[in-house]
């Protein structure tokens, strides 16, 4: 039995703007344990980036709120912890990497300059440690002439060279926990092989928890031993990778795999799921994917189906599968 | 039963309203994000208030504006004269009113001859491109190289310390601004299809600019006109408080402050409310210039 | 170095402007009406006096030679004689700098004060009171007509309160300090005259607030925007991520980048504020440049006018050179 690290109970994110009251996290349940590479899969505007803000309250508010539920982290109460401990967490204990390498990164400053400010503020060490750990990281992410990285401007480094910085930075402090928020999705496909691989080994070497987001199947399917597929706000599916690839529950899920290309496929049109995501200020009801659903039937518009386990690991939120509870 | 004989016969209203009906569609609509706005709103109110206290003044003005009365000089704020009176005995407020129309009138001839000369330089410099572009933009930088007022104030003692003369300076001075803005628009729209179509059936480089190219700057060069209208009739007081605009008696805002200082002391009211209005018609243009810049910004435009 | 490079290639650039700008000096002093040799040698002048007035001038020769004469006597420092004082007008000129420059300076210094914080202040607790204070704090700050704000300041702190002088840069019985720098808060200073500089201090702060105030607003709005922009960017995001305090947000990693746009438009005021202070000195009697040449207008001293505009307009283009420069240094993606 692992030991849980991150727990997401009851989760719901809103956010109050001109044209209504967007719904973006609703209830949502998630637990990262100890060690593991969670990933998290969805399309663009499902809330996976709310999701992983949410966590280290980095919401901005106005116009954001989280509206309910509880996040624990090592036990300890995230949404009611003081801004002081936050702000220890942050960068320390959970860190996170973003998408855009290059706007995530402050131009005016030299990369050593930002990554050193972090290690001296956490691990309280002056100027010549602080560099010595920065150098150490950069030759762990596999970066030629570390040294010379560190007095360079993030506009000089190339885009993969950029993420692997950000991640010798956020990993400098040895978090508990990574939250890597489509952290290949800006690169070219071979820079985006280098980066997963070193961000496998890494997390192997230090035993750090990965949250990996993304809407790449494909990225998810390499580098995660479970993950959690994100619809609307909603989880709709957890399983460990290889059986939501070999055996998917939910119909979204299905909709995903099978969009997919295959190579030895012959195929004149692309397999897209139906319809379009619905906007969230007035999502739909019950099961948020209820009108693209090819098998919708009755309760699916009225009632909003709770995750049903299916097999050991392996949970379902689709009235198919039983309305759970 | 309807009659095709009708047809024939459409008035030239109609034919205008459906050639232009997307022009007017956008008017209407800038209209009502105008109206929504409050500093639109206030700095409408204000601007027209000025305009129809210039309009209006012979009929509303209480007092014959150079009518002197050395009986009454320098008395202070009353029931008769509500901005007290000058070393003349002249009516404050009547002046302070004249005075409204001769800024006014100021600043429209300023914006109308800087924003059509500018308009037209920047439009030629824009479209025709090359080394006339060049040699245009730099004569404007050279201008530009100058703080307004001090060119403004060379011009104008140079040409002889009389209001229209301030006037041609001032427009001088900001003629460049218009260039240079409208330069800008005509280079992005001296690529789009219309303008080549043009060309191609036999249209004039000079035809070009005044029926196409200029028409299409149309909103930026109104707003930058609103902006700049607040600026010259500062410009245009600084002028005549220095001594190079407005000759006294004019009753002209910067002029009666240049007058007026010596009398700061005692009569408070002398230099006062002609300042006063000068603040509040140069904020009236601003707000509206600001509000009207932040409405035709496509960007917001939903 | 590769700085040096730069400015050497932007002052290539400058000299067609500057040149441009002696001929539009040219230009303007021949437009003047009237008879310039006439009025150097004064009305009563005999016919010949003026004659050879005129010809001692070089006033009888082709245009496009006293052109280069102009420009030769600039060269020289020649920048003609003033018809009031009867003096080289550089020789003025030089005498009434200092004060200007003081003013200037004291009036920039409060400007970013002042400015920067307050614009810091809008953006960070934006569409709250302080915020909307501000703004219409900087509307009020673009439409005012300086010298009417002098009087209302001299009205109200000379006149009623009696807290501040109102004229001149030291009491009338007062000596001024020995001329080392020409800035009197400076030289007091030297001189360890203590009663002396708190009145110089006394003396300037109201014309370098009026002439400063429009100023403090256009930057304060400009530090404002600049970096509510920033502070929506996604490096604000990570530094916030990693734990940095708002405080060090704020001040290390927001700063620094809404300073480029905040620095041009400073440099490009400091030479709209040489204009001002054409109207400011006049009302606080300030012994400078724009005292001077408003003197000089009054009694339609043209050389001195045009002295005058030459070297505000070389300072102006000289100052947005530096301004360049300094943006160059403050943005590491600028390439020289």
């Amino acid at each position: 039995m692992e030991e849980i690290l991150l727990d997401i109970s009851g989760l719901s994110v809103r956010f109050f703007t001109y044209q209504g009251i967007v719904k973006a996290l609703e209830d949502v349940n998630l637990i990262v344990s100890k060690g593991e590479i969670l990933g998290l899969v969805g399309e663009t505007g499902c809330g996976k980036s709310v999701l992983a803000r949410s966590v280290l309250r980095l919401i901005a508010d106005p116009p954001g709120k989280i509206s309910g539920g509880k996040i624990f982290f090592k036990g300890e109460d995230i949404l009611g912890a003081s801004k002081r401990r936050l702000r220890s967490i942050r960068g320390n204990e959970i860190s996170m990497i973003f998408q855009e390498p290059m706007s995530s990164l402050n131009p005016v400053f030299r990369v050593g300059n930002q990554m050193m400010e972090v290690v001296m503020l956490h691990q309280r060490v002056g100027r010549g440690e602080a560099r010595r750990v920065c150098v150490d990281m950069l030759s762990q992410v596999k970066m030629p002439d570390p040294d010379a990285v560190l007095s360079k401007y993030p506009h000089e480094l190339s885009g993969g060279m950029r993420q692997r910085a950000m991640i010798a930075m956020e990993l400098s402090c040895r978090p508990d926990l990574l939250i890597a928020d489509e952290p290949t999705t800006a690169l070219d496909v071979t820079v985006q092989a280098q980066v997963l691989t070193i961000l496998e080994e890494l997390t192997r070497q230090t035993g750090v928890s990965v949250l990996f987001i993304s809407h790449d199947l494909g990225v998810i399917a390499q580098i995660c031993e479970r993950v959690a597929v994100m619809y609307a706000g909603r989880i709709v599916e957890i399983s460990p990778v290889r059986k939501l690839f070999s055996n998917p529950g939910h119909p979204y899920s299905r909709g995903l795999l099978k969009a997919v290309p295959q190579v030895d496929e012959e195929r004149e049109t692309l397999n897209v799921v139906p319809g379009v995501v619905p906007g969230l200020i007035h999502p739909p009801g019950g099961c948020r994917f209820h009108p693209r659903c090819e098998e919708m039937w009755e309760p699916c518009s009225r009632i909003v189906p709770h995750p049903v386990e299916i097999e050991p690991g392996h949970q379902v939120a689709c009235h198919l599968w039983g309305s759970g509870k | 039963m309807p009659s095709l004989i009708h047809k024939s016969s459409t008035s030239l209203f109609e034919k205008y309203r459906r050639e232009h009906a997307w022009q007017i569609r956008e008017f209407l609509f800038t209209l009502k994000l105008l109206s929504r706005n409050p500093s639109a709103v206030a700095g409408f109110v204000i601007i027209t208030s000025m305009v129809l206290i210039a309009l209006a003044s012979p009929l509303i003005a209480p007092y014959n504006p150079i009518r002197i009365s050395l009986s009454e000089r320098l008395s202070p704020p009353s029931l008769t004269h509500l901005f007290g009176t000058d070393e003349m005995g002249r009516d404050i407020l009547s002046r302070v009113m004249y005075g409204a129309r001769i800024s006014l009138r100021i600043g429209v001839l300023v914006i109308a001859i800087a924003g059509g000369l500018g308009s037209l330089i920047g439009a030629v410099a824009g479209y025709l491109g090359g080394k006339t572009d060049n040699i245009i933009m730099r004569v404007m930088d050279v201008i530009l190289s100058f703080p307004p007022l001090v060119l403004a104030m060379a011009m104008a003692a140079a040409l002889g310390p009389n209001l229209n003369n301030a006037v041609i300076a001032v427009a001088f001075v900001m003629i460049p601004k218009f260039a240079r803005m409208v330069r800008g628009e005509a280079l992005a729209v001296k690529e789009k299809q219309f303008i080549a179509a043009a060309r191609a059936s036999g249209a004039g480089n000079l035809w070009i600019i005044i029926h196409h190219i200029l028409p299409n700057c149309f909103s930026s060069v109104i707003v930058l006109a609103t902006l700049i209208l607040g600026d010259t009739i500062l410009v245009a007081a600084s002028l005549s408080f220095i001594g190079l605009g407005a000759q006294p008696p004019t009753p002209e805002w910067g002029a009666m402050i240049s007058v007026g200082r010596k009398f700061l002391m005692d009569q408070w009211w002398y230099p006062t409310f002609p300042g006063l209005f000068i603040l509040m018609t140069v904020i009236g243009f601003n707000i509206m210039g600001d509000a009207l810049r932040d409405i035709l910004d496509p960007r917001i435009r939903r | 170095m590769r700085i040096l490079s730069y400015i050497l290639k932007r002052l290539v650039y400058l000299v067609p402007v500057l040149i441009g700008v002696t001929l539009l000096v040219f230009f303007i002093s021949h437009a003047i009406p009237g008879d310039p040799a006439r009025m150097m040698a004064g009305q009563k002048a005999s016919r010949q006096a003026v004659e050879n007035l005129r010809h001692s001038m070089g006033l009888d020769r082709p245009l496009p030679e006293q052109y280069l004469r102009f420009l030769w006597g600039i060269f020289h420092g020649d920048l003609g004689t003033s018809i009031r004082n009867q003096r080289p007008v550089t020789e003025d000129l030089a005498d009434f700098f200092p004060a200007t420059l003081e003013l200037t300076l004291t009036s920039m210094i409060l400007c970013i004060a002042v400015g920067l914080p307050l614009g810091i202040i809008s953006a960070v607790r934006r569409n709250r009171p302080i915020d909307h204070i501000s703004r219409v704090f900087s509307v009020f700050g673009v439409s005012m007509p300086v010298f009417w704000l002098g009087l209302m300041l001299l009205l109200l702190f000379y006149r009623n309160l009696g807290w501040l002088p109102g004229s001149g840069r030291l009491d009338v019985g007062i000596d001024p300090p020995i001329n080392v720098t020409g800035l009197y808060l400076i030289d007091t200073l030297l001189e360890g005259s203590w009663s002396k500089f708190f009145n110089g201090l006394q003396h300037i702060i109201l014309p370098a607030f009026c002439l400063s105030y429009v100023y403090l607003a256009i930057i304060t709005r400009i530090v404002r925007s600049s970096m509510i922009s920033v502070m929506g960017q996604d490096y604000i995001t990570t530094a916030r991520a990693n734990g940095l305090s708002e405080w060090m947000v704020i001040l290390k990693h927001s700063l620094k980048n809404s300073l480029i746009p905040t620095v041009t438009i400073t440099g490009l005021s400091i030479g709209e504020l040489l204009g001002g202070a054409i109207l400011t000195e006049t009302i606080f009697n300030w012994p400078g440049m724009g005292k001077y040449v408003v003197d000089s207008v009054n009694f339609l001293d043209f050389p001195a006018i045009m002295g005058f505009t030459l070297v505000v307009s070389f300072a102006y283009v000289m100052i947005n050179l530096l301004v360049d420069v300094l943006y160059a240094f403050l943005d590491p993606q600028i390439k020289y």
